[in-house]
């Protein structure tokens, strides 16, 4: 089931939250829970029944094996076997399901051997509940686990809201919430904002990334079928993904925390303005923040992160980011992403060294200089999804191509006309303009589009900065709490006007969910 | 207990309001034609009907309930006029379709006739119908919202009424069509219309571009997509589109409907890029396997075929000169590009179909043969002559079509 599916919004949320409550004022808590679990299995089940008991196998014997942990003492024989067997069981199974047609079609590409296999379907949200069980894990075998109760536990992997798409919640940051009592009261306004950030993104994903997607999608096809693309195109194509990707994302993030707002439990901040970043690593504290943060306490800081010196902390950080972008998909366009931002995360730590080595301090940059860097910050990361978007190695060099101006600068005449003297000082700079508009162009209107939402990303607050009055979401850092920003004017209150504007917000998001399917032919 | 409530209420009033706006919004501007308010000047040039023809169509033929009906794919649509005298039952309709397939044309003919029982049918075969291998139908189209396929009305028009008020495409549309309220080159519909008429923006490409632009736009879509993997039978149900054919003529017997074919009339040009996309035999294999239908037909009903005319092939009407690159002056007399002819053609079309002379300018009489088994070995024996004539008479025609096969093949 879908967040953004008519099922999921007029059926089963009103009567998971209806029961959910009833059952909690009722004083029956653990019955509450129960509702809850077979409420996020039954949402589980709802593709493919048959991938129930891999999820619920892999509770079973995980929370097993936590038991043991706890029951055994640490540093012992026994206790590194029962982790080693546990994070490697975990491993197969990921590695079987999300990574063994790859292993096999590569292996047969190299040594030429012609092994069958066939395609295994990818189990939904496998990388997430394997990552959040292998982290329990590894802190039950460091002593940070509590006698967790079983269905408690049950609740923390396969609680609907987050179980898709994340945000990947820590144990530490869900167990406690369930114990809360005053989860289990109903609350009006705790469903109010839960439902506005919910409203906000499906917003973000409904009308705006579903929106955007027309100019992605037939130019990355275009371009993996070999097309070349002229500089606009390419742009085009390059920049509507990039914004595609980020709406339709941290707005599931947002659902996610929305949704289990309402439950009244808070979930980890999952983004927070990642394109307003000024440099790399700015970035990933900002994007997909939860798997960032898996991915240092659990693979950059087991490595030995920075303890062991700068190179060996080059190292670790590639390793981390190249296992990043294997986590994202099995195949090598993935790879390469996160061979990319491995690469930018070490010359953004070089480049830190030599400011503070030359500066004595790390140096702050003027407005300019903040502007310069969120603007080469930003066409970085585009460059590394334009690997991430296309299906072949070849289709994003087409893109990076006609990024760079190596097929030609196109526009059409009458756009040429429209812009006046800009036409013909673009003109004298080398631009063509033709009769006919290049395949990919989709008129002015297009970049208007890209430009109003470049202008959004940048420029209003986040869903966090708009509901930050009531803490709509738990810090992923500890060090770096969610900013406030005082005076803030878009600033969402309980007042009954705010509240009717997030009412209007759903009904609008909603009304994205639904397209009149159509016909298009050259005739018109 | 209400107090503590307020702003949740206040939520829903948001949405309900919001809700309540938008569908009157699109209700009354109507950008699909579908709820009959039309206003000069405010929202008749309705251009996002155009890629929403199959649900207009489906409406429309409800709310005007014809007794008569012209059927077919776009061709119809633009050449052919409900308003020939020669129609005896009225109301009459035009439903037409872009690309509309065998099987769309045999849905819609049930539904209309599950609407009012049908007298006079006039249907427009074109090769195109017949494509079968992508499916049976295209984009748009949707069984659920015929009469045939459901008497109930809240099942077969609620889905529709809900996506057509509550979608944030057709909110967009509604906008989109009240800003070009006044753009005349636009497809229109009359007020209190349900016809769509598209000869006003055809009249503003020519001026545009020029009669040739359009035809050469043209021939690349059907060599690019339209032409491309043609093949008769569907690979879904693995039903032939000649089966579907059998059954409309099966059909209209039942409904004892009176019922008249004619394949439709094509520019040279549009012949030649058959050709060229290697599907002559298969154009020859079209027209034998219909009229042997027809026959068939006719052998149990007592030998009383079904009239049909062929107004395809190479005359003087369809080898019309195509004015030069970039003219925008001249206009075409019968055609407006390869695949589509004015209604200056249709009014002879029909005059013909329907027994009455009512056309001027007048064709000469070698444009529209009655087919059947007897003549149709001569008429393609004819139609391989004229090929090879008009390719030779016509070289540059011939090659700028080449070329753009050749530019899609790469």
């Amino acid at each position: 089931m879908l967040f953004n599916s008519y099922v999921f919004v007029f059926a089963f949320l009103p009567i998971v939250l209806a029961v959910f409550y009833l059952l909690g004022q009722s004083g029956g808590r653990r019955l509450a829970v129960t509702w809850l679990v077979l409420a996020s299995l039954f949402f589980y089940g709802w593709w493919n029944p048959a991938n129930l008991g891999l999820i619920l196998a892999s509770i079973f014997f995980n929370f097993s094996l936590g038991l043991m942990l706890n029951k055994t003492e640490r540093g012992t024989t026994k206790a590194k076997s029962i982790l080693a067997f546990g994070v490697a069981a975990n491993l197969v199974s990921i590695g079987y399901y999300k990574y063994a047609n790859f292993f096999v079609d590569n292996a047969n590409f190299v040594l030429d051997a012609g092994w069958n296999f066939d395609t295994i379907i990818l189990p939904l949200a496998i990388s997430f509940f394997t990552f959040q069980q292998i982290a329990y894990l590894v802190d039950a075998y460091a002593g940070e686990t509590s006698e967790y109760n079983f269905l408690h536990y049950a609740l923390f992997v396969t609680f609907f809201p987050q179980l898709i798409a994340g945000p990947i919640v820590h144990h530490k940051e869900m167990l406690p919430q369930f114990e809360f009592g005053n989860i289990y009261k109903f609350a009006s306004n705790r469903l109010l904002i839960g439902a506005t950030i919910f409203a906000i993104g499906l917003f973000k994903k409904t009308v705006i990334a579903d929106g955007i997607a027309v100019y992605a999608t037939p130019v990355f096809f275009a371009a993996d079928s070999g097309v070349e693309l002229t500089f606009v195109e390419a742009w085009t194509g390059a920049l509507a993904y990039t914004f595609q990707l980020y709406f339709d994302f941290s707005g599931y993030s947002d659902m996610a925390i929305g949704l289990a707002r309402m439950f009244g439990i808070r979930l980890p901040l999952n983004f927070f303005s990642p394109y307003k970043a000024n440099n790399i690593i700015d970035f990933w504290r900002r994007w997909h923040m939860t798997l960032s943060r898996f991915l240092r306490d659990y693979v950059y800081i087991p490595l030995g992160g920075s303890r062991r010196g700068p190179s060996r902390r080059h190292v670790n950080l590639m390793i981390t980011m190249l296992l990043g972008g294997l986590w994202h998909g099995a195949g090598w366009t993935f790879v390469i992403w996160g061979a990319l931002h491995g690469t930018y995360l070490v010359i953004n730590h070089g480049f830190n060294h030599v400011r503070v080595e030359v500066f004595g301090r790390p140096a702050e940059g003027g407005a300019a200089g903040r502007a310069v860097a969120r603007v080469v910050t930003f066409v970085a990361v585009v460059v590394g999804w334009v690997f991430f978007r296309a299906e072949t190695f070849p289709g994003a060099l087409a893109v990076l191509e006609g990024m760079a101006g190596m097929n030609g600068f196109v526009l059409p005449q009458q756009v040429g006309a429209a812009l006046g003297p800009i036409g013909d000082g673009l003109a004298a700079m080398g631009w063509q303009f033709t009769a006919e508009a290049p395949a990919h162009f989709y008129g002015m209107r297009s970049i208007g589009y890209l430009a109003l939402l470049m202008t959004i990303i940048w420029y209003l607050p986040n869903t966090y900065e708009i509901m930050q009055r009531y803490r709509p979401a738990m810090e992923v850092y500890a060090h770096s709490k969610i900013p406030t920003i005082a005076g803030l004017r878009l600033q969402w209150r309980l007042t009954p006007g705010w509240a009717a504007v997030g009412g209007a917000c759903a009904c609008i998001a909603i009304l994205g969910m639904s397209s009149v399917s159509e016909f298009l032919y050259f005739q018109f | 207990m209400r107090n503590r409530h307020k702003n949740l209420r206040y939520f829903s009033l948001g949405f309900v309001v919001t809700a309540m706006f938008v569908g009157i919004l699109n209700w009354t501007v109507d950008p699909y034609g579908i709820y009959g308010v039309s206003i000069e000047g405010v929202n008749t040039a309705k251009y996002a009907i155009s890629n929403h023809m199959r649900l207009h169509m489906a409406v429309a033929v409800e709310k005007i309930a014809p007794q008569s009906l012209i059927i077919g794919t776009s061709r119809a649509g633009l050449g052919l006029d409900e308003n020939h005298p020669g129609f005896t039952a009225k109301p009459v309709y035009n439903l037409n379709m872009p690309a509309a397939r065998m099987y769309e044309l045999l849905r819609y003919l049930q539904h209309a006739q599950a609407v009012r029982p049908l007298k006079q049918v006039v249907m427009g075969l074109d090769f195109l119908s017949f494509k079968a291998a992508g499916g049976e139908y295209v984009g748009d189209f949707d069984d659920g919202r015929l009469a045939s396929n459901s008497r109930n009305w809240a099942v077969r028009r609620l889905p529709d009424l809900v996506a057509t008020l509550y979608s944030i495409d057709v909110l967009a549309a509604s906008l989109g069509t009240l800003i070009v309220r006044n753009d005349t080159c636009l497809p229109r519909v009359a007020p209190a219309g349900y016809g769509v008429d598209t000869v006003a923006a055809n009249q503003c490409k020519v001026a545009r571009t020029g009669h040739r632009k359009m035809f050469l736009d043209s021939e690349q879509e059907f060599l690019l997509d339209l032409y491309a993997k043609y093949d008769f039978t569907s690979r879904t149900s693995g039903r032939s589109s000649f089966a579907i054919f059998r059954e409309v003529l099966r059909f209209a017997r039942r409904h004892d409907i009176d019922l008249r074919l004619a394949i439709l009339p094509v520019h040279a040009r549009q012949l030649m890029v058959i050709d060229i996309a290697g599907l002559w035999p298969a154009y020859e294999r079209w027209k034998r396997t219909v009229v042997a239908i027809v026959a068939e037909d006719a052998n149990e009903h007592g030998g009383n075929a079904y009239p049909m005319w062929d107004f395809s092939g190479f005359n003087h009407v369809s080898t019309e000169p195509v004015p030069g690159p970039r003219d925008n002056k001249n206009q075409m007399t019968w055609f407006w590009e390869s695949s589509h002819f004015k209604k200056s053609l249709g009014n002879y079309l029909l005059d013909r179909v329907l027994g009455t002379e009512t056309a001027a300018p007048r064709p000469k009489p070698d444009v529209g043969v009655r087919i059947n088994t007897a003549n149709i070995e001569e008429r393609l024996r004819d139609a391989r002559a004229g090929k090879r004539d008009y390719q030779q008479n016509n070289r540059t025609d011939h090659t700028e079509i080449v070329a753009i096969k050749k530019d899609i093949d790469g």
